[in-house]
Formats: C-alpha cells, structure tokens, sequence
C-alpha cells in the first residue's frame, strides 16, 4: 500500500484512473480494517451481519469521501477524517437497525417508571427531606416539558439513539438537540425561579 | 403519537437529566456542529492535547449527548489501534 500524506491522498482521489482507484481500494481496505476492530464491540465477527456492516459502510463511506473531498480542510489527517465518517456511517446503520420496529409510543408504554426512589428501608427524616425535594422537582419538570420534549426524554432515557427519536417526531438529529437544548435551558430558569439549587438537588439523589 | 400519560421518570434519569440542566449552557453546538469537528478534537486528545480546554463546547456536548460520544469513542479507538498497529 502506498504511503500517503493529505495532499497526495487529494491528489490520488481527484485523478481519474489508476491513482484514483488505487486510492479508493486503499482506502477502503483502511476503512475496513478500521471498522473491524471496532465493531468487535457491538457484533461478534462471526454474526452474519458483521461482514455485510463493514462491506456496506465502507462503500458508503467512499461515496460519501469523494462527494465531500472540497470540504476536507486539513484541520487533521485525512484518514481520521475519512474514519469520521466511516464511523458515522456504521453507528448509523446498527442503530437503525437496533431501534427499526420500536416507536415511540412502545417506549412510553413499556417504560415502567420503576425505582421511583431506590431505597426500600425505613426512611430517616433526612431521607424524607430529600426525596420530598426529588418529586418535587420531578414534579416541576413534567409539567413544564411538552409533550414532544416528554416523550423524546423517555425514549432517550430508554437508549433509543437521537437519529431514531428524530424520526419518531417527524424531525432530524439537530432539531431534536434544539428541543432538548431548549428544555433543559427552561428548566434551569424554572429551578431557579423556584430557589432550587442545582446541587443541593444532586445532592438530594445521594443514598 | 398518544400522550405518555403520567409516566414517571425513573430515580437514574430523573438524576442525569438533573446533571445534564446543572451543565446546560445558553448556546450550546448541535450535533452536527460537534461532528464536523470530531476529527480534529480526536487527534488532540490523542496528542495530549487537552482538547477539552481549546474546545470546550464540544466536550460539553459530548458529556451530554450519549450518541456522538459514542461516535467519538469509536473513532478514538480506530485511531488508537491504527497508531498501535500502522501498517
């Protein structure tokens, strides 16, 4: 494989014919070997859908490198920005995957609100202190969330990834941060508002 | 989409959503944002860089939003391997 620094990776990838295809198949092998070692974590190489997972987000990987090579700017190596968007491409794939035949509406159902308040002793009047302060400041962010921003905070409390949640609400990834951004900014001012303390309520969740 | 009715949020993310207001800043970069700056904030962290101090919005971002932590982990990973095993 031939050693290459940015510009000549640029240089490869732009000149049609052997230097372009040379770069694209060393690159992918890079790619691949890259996604391998990492996707360890989430499929055992044996799964069958372990091999298919690499293939594919390498090869979307590639289009998606030559679509984006003017927007490349050397602000690191080219092979950890190509990895970016390899990565970006898998974890999109399995979380797709993951999360393809559960709504949202499952997740509020089956979202059973258990552990309310862990512990099942006697309380002491400390205790009680504190967990009165915990449902009341649960009581304060469930009224002042919306609907959406209510349901959005189930589903990713639950794990459900942000593009799968997004898509739920009708919405992108960026959009659905906006919306939580936004909650959790009011609910700061409405804490204060309330002489809340941050941490004094972080405090409260100490058994 | 039916109304989540009184459902409860459970002790554990009732708490992270707690540290996630406590760290909540008034402008705050989206995912998209953070993400095309992911590479070059992994290749400091790797250089020892302390990322978290020439980019303090994106480590804010990445300590709140669990996916594109994920995403930086992964690409953590790969770079370290690949710098363990150039060939």
């Amino acid at each position: 494989m031939k050693t290459r620094d940015n510009a000549s990776w640029l240089s490869d990838l732009r000149t049609p014919g052997i230097p372009q295809d040379e770069a694209l198949e060393d690159l992918s092998e890079i790619i691949k070997r890259g996604l391998a070692g990492a996707l360890t974590r989430y499929l055992p190489p044996d799964d069958p859908h372990f091999e298919w997972l690499v293939e594919e987000s390498a090869q979307d990987t590639l289009l998606k490198v030559l679509d984006k090579l003017d927007t490349f700017e050397g602000r690191s190596q080219f092979t950890t920005w190509v990895y970016r968007i390899a990565v970006r491409s898998a974890l999109t794939e399995l979380r797709r995957k993951r999360w393809q035949n559960v709504s949202l509406d499952e997740m509020s159902e089956t979202f059973e609100g258990d552990n309310l308040f862990p512990s099942p002793e006697p309380r002491t009047e400390d205790q009680i202190q504190r967990h009165q302060m915990i449902e009341r400041v649960r009581d304060i962010i469930e009224h002042e969330l919306t609907e959406k921003q209510r349901a959005a905070l189930i589903a990713l409390s639950g794990g459900m990834a942000m593009d799968q949640v997004a898509s739920e609400l009708s919405t992108n990834r960026n959009a659905l941060y906006k919306l939580m951004h936004d909650a959790r900014k009011r609910l700061k001012k409405r804490l204060a508002d309330e002489g809340l303390n941050v941490d004094e309520i972080l405090a409260a969740f100490m058994d | 989409m039916k109304k989540p009715q009184n459902i409860k949020l459970d002790h554990h993310s009732l708490k992270r959503l707690i540290e996630s207001i406590k760290h909540t800043c008034d402008e705050e970069p989206n995912c998209e944002q953070v993400y095309e700056l992911l590479d070059e904030y992994a290749e400091q962290e790797l250089q020892g860089v302390h990322p978290q101090d020439l980019m303090p919005l994106v480590h804010h971002h990445l300590e709140i939003c669990p996916d594109c932590h994920e995403e930086y982990d992964m690409l953590l990973e790969i770079l370290r391997a690949r710098k363990e095993n150039p060939k």
